[in-house]
């Protein structure tokens, strides 16, 4: 792979992928400086995958498990990569309060999702934030390394947990 | 609400859309990112060598033009260190992981280096400040044999040199245990932790 092609697929994945990356900042890092930091590692690592990316699964479930690998294993504080000006990460703290194009009482939905998966253990945020997303049970359990079936355990415990925590009314339907 | 209707709110909602990126200066910094931390690395490991090297030099130096066997030690001292660093950073890159590797494999990755650094800190008086030991000592016993005519000041400025490089070795030594317990016993649980929760999930492959 040239450099010229592994810039292109960094761009194309930056503009039709940012959103998953951004879930997974704000599922485990809760202020602004944090999420900024461990979004930078989570560019910098995706950027070093691109070579070994061979297709064999989606672009969405590699860049998965790249930025979910370096979720895991980031640390807060550690500012190992120096904190360059990032003019455009300004706005992720923004990007946590409601548009003029979102209700208010979704951005509030939202942002108590998030709240609720920071507060689970890493591997159980991991798991509830593909899910969310739609990720097919086969493809939780290749990005995380686990057994399908452990991902289905995992997942009503997961429902179970985050039901209680949300509140009575507003009830998980298996 | 029913699950289908959190996820449908969630799956509708632009979580990257409020960011304004502009994708070729996040190319630039990326880049520049991932050169910086590597060129720091390399300039971390090669001050700590470059240190011993230089001490070394100096020692050898010194004992060559004043015939003093305690300077020769003092030199084979250093020697050791620089050695031993040079050879635990090699080991140290060649164990690096790529991030293409698997979750479980990351996770192990980074548990190897958390336990080398506790090893290395936990193990510092041996191949770091044991070493120089010998040489310190015979500095001060020959300085002290020669200076022995001039008074009992010369004896306690010497004494009191030992002294400080003493309590100097002790605090390298407490830092960095402290450095265990505050920082890498607890990093260290952590990944323990990530790998107990994947292994009972039966890892596939």
């Amino acid at each position: 792979m040239t450099v010229d092609d592994q810039e292109a697929t960094f761009q194309q994945w930056i503009r039709n992928h940012l959103g998953i990356m951004v879930k997974v900042v704000r599922s485990f890092a809760e202020v602004s400086a944090d999420q900024e930091d461990l979004l930078q590692n989570v560019f910098v690592n995706l950027w070093s995958s691109i070579p070994g990316f061979r297709g064999d699964s989606k672009e969405s479930t590699w860049i998965y498990r790249v930025s979910l690998q370096t979720a895991m294993v980031w640390r807060r504080g550690e500012r190992v990569r120096k904190k360059h000006h990032s003019k455009y990460l300004n706005e992720i703290a923004v990007a946590a309060q409601s548009s003029a194009d979102v209700s208010c009482h979704t951005s509030e939905l939202i942002e108590q999702l998030y709240s609720e998966i920071r507060q689970l253990p890493k591997i159980d945020a991991s798991i509830a934030l593909m899910h969310l997303d739609g990720i097919a049970y086969r493809d939780i359990a290749e990005v995380l390394g686990i057994s399908e079936n452990y991902v289905g355990v995992k997942l009503s415990r997961i429902r179970k947990e985050l039901n209680e925590r949300l509140g009575g009314t507003k009830r998980w339907r298996h | 609400m029913s699950f289908d209707e959190w996820q449908a709110r969630w799956q509708a909602h632009d979580h990257g859309g409020q960011l304004n990126i502009d994708s070729d200066a996040l190319l630039e910094e990326v880049l520049r990112n991932q050169s910086d931390f590597e060129k720091r690395m390399w300039r971390r490991d090669f001050g700590e060598v470059t240190a011993a090297v230089l001490v070394t030099f100096i020692f050898g130096t010194l004992a060559v033009l004043m015939d003093q066997w305690s300077l020769f030690l003092g030199a084979a001292g250093s020697l050791f260190v620089g050695i031993f660093m040079v050879f635990d950073r090699l080991k140290q890159r060649w164990q690096r992981t790529t991030v293409a590797d698997s979750l479980p494999s990351a996770i192990n990755a980074s548990l190897v280096q958390v336990q080398h650094q506790i090893w290395l800190l936990r193990n510092i008086l041996w191949w770091y400040l044991l070493p120089l030991v010998p040489g310190l000592v015979a500095i001060l016993v020959s300085t002290s044999r020669e200076s022995q005519g001039n008074g009992l000041a010369d004896q306690l400025v010497i004494a009191f040199v030992g002294l400080i490089c003493l309590l100097a070795f002790w605090g390298v030594y407490w830092l960095n245990q402290r450095e265990i317990t505050r920082n890498l016993e607890p990093r260290r649980m952590e990944l323990e932790e990530l790998r107990a929760s994947l292994s009972s999930g039966g890892i596939e492959g």
